[in-house]
């Protein structure tokens, strides 16, 4: 075999990817060529780099900043319900909710402007009322100086 | 290592994982951290931008658990995520730019001590310094199979690549990295 397609076999051989005829034809042209086997050789000091390379280990804490934001950007319950429903679903959910809130809305302000009516009458009606008028009401002044006229006049 | 990722374990928390309860989700996050967190660092480099990364990558996931197919693998799926958010992130980071400029000087002297060479750290620097100089579409192969140790046909999934494709890449990856780290070999 010629240099140059050695030169391609020196990584599937350092990986273990050569079949059984071609690492025979590579072995033996490597030990017959000193630059190819120059090669190899620096390839494979290049593996030994990689393997003495330091091996990195996530920071403190890494795992539990990764869940926070990944709570931080959870949806809520609601609209995770909306998100797994077919669109037209969605549709319809969000046009009920905006018909009952108008209902609502609508039966609300009817119903508070009937009561306001109704008391205002009762308010005037008990107002006008002549049973419940009482012009010196008990436990007052005037209530008294009329009980002391009133003795006086009997006497 | 990829082959003890396939494991019924990790094939009974993918199905759970389409339920999108948040306690399955942070079983993935606490099995993948290390691993998604280490590809980063050596795909964005910086270390607050690989930190970065990795948040967004788990974000990702989370919010792509609905187009996720159980029965396709777990580690191929974030792999992909983590690859592609670390790629973009290179391409965007606005200190790329004055990072690349500097990036000559960056370099590890080119006669360093002998017993400061084989040290993890110098060596780490050197690579990391060597891996953005390389081409983007051969940086993925040869930091999967040389850092995650994955095999030709787990790349090959992850990156969405013919197997040959990926032997090619790793092998070119292989040729211009001894040109750049020589001095270390």
């Amino acid at each position: 075999m010629k240099c140059h397609r050695i030169r391609k076999m020196i990584s599937p051989y350092m990986d273990d990817r050569l079949g059984p005829a071609e690492k025979e034809g590579f072995i033996s042209h490597i030990r017959g060529c000193a630059f190819c086997r120059k090669d190899l050789e620096e390839t494979q000091s290049l593996g030994h780099l990689f393997a003495s390379a330091e091996r990195f280990h996530a920071p403190y804490g890494f795992a539990t900043r990764v869940m926070a934001n990944v709570q931080e950007r959870e949806p809520s319950w609601l609209s995770r319900f909306f998100a797994s429903r077919p669109l037209f679903l969605r549709v319809m959910g969000v046009a009920m909710v905006l018909i009952v809130s108008f209902i609502g809305l609508i039966s609300g302000n009817v119903l508070v402007a009937d009561k306001g009516a109704i008391q205002r009458e009762a308010n005037i009606q008990q107002a006008l009322s002549l049973e419940v008028f009482q012009a010196t009401p008990p436990d007052t002044i005037g209530a008294i100086y009329v009980t002391i006229m009133e003795v006086r006049d009997a006497t | 290592m990829a082959a003890s990722m396939t494991s019924m374990d990790e094939l009974n928390l993918a199905k759970r994982l389409k339920d999108g309860e948040l306690t399955d989700f942070a079983e993935l996050v606490r099995r993948y951290e290390d691993r998604i967190y280490n590809l980063c660092r050596y795909l964005v480099r910086d270390p607050r931008d690989a930190q970065d990364a990795a948040q967004d990558v788990f974000l990702k996931a989370y919010r792509g658990l609905k187009d996720f197919r159980p029965d396709s693998s777990l580690y191929t799926w974030i792999y992909r995520i983590a690859v592609n958010t670390s790629l973009d992130y290179r391409r965007r980071s606005r200190r790329e730019a004055s990072r690349e400029a500097a990036l000559s000087d960056d370099l590890p002297s080119a006669q360093p001590l002998p017993d400061q060479v084989y040290e993890s750290k110098e060596i780490t620097e050197a690579i990391q310094a060597a891996l953005p100089r390389l081409r983007e579409k051969l940086r993925a192969p040869i930091v999967l199979r040389e850092i995650e140790g994955l095999s030709y046909e787990e790349i090959a999934k992850v990156l969405d690549l013919s197997v040959g494709t990926v032997k090619s890449r790793i092998s070119r990856a292989r040729d211009e990295l001894r040109n750049l780290l020589r001095k270390h070999l």
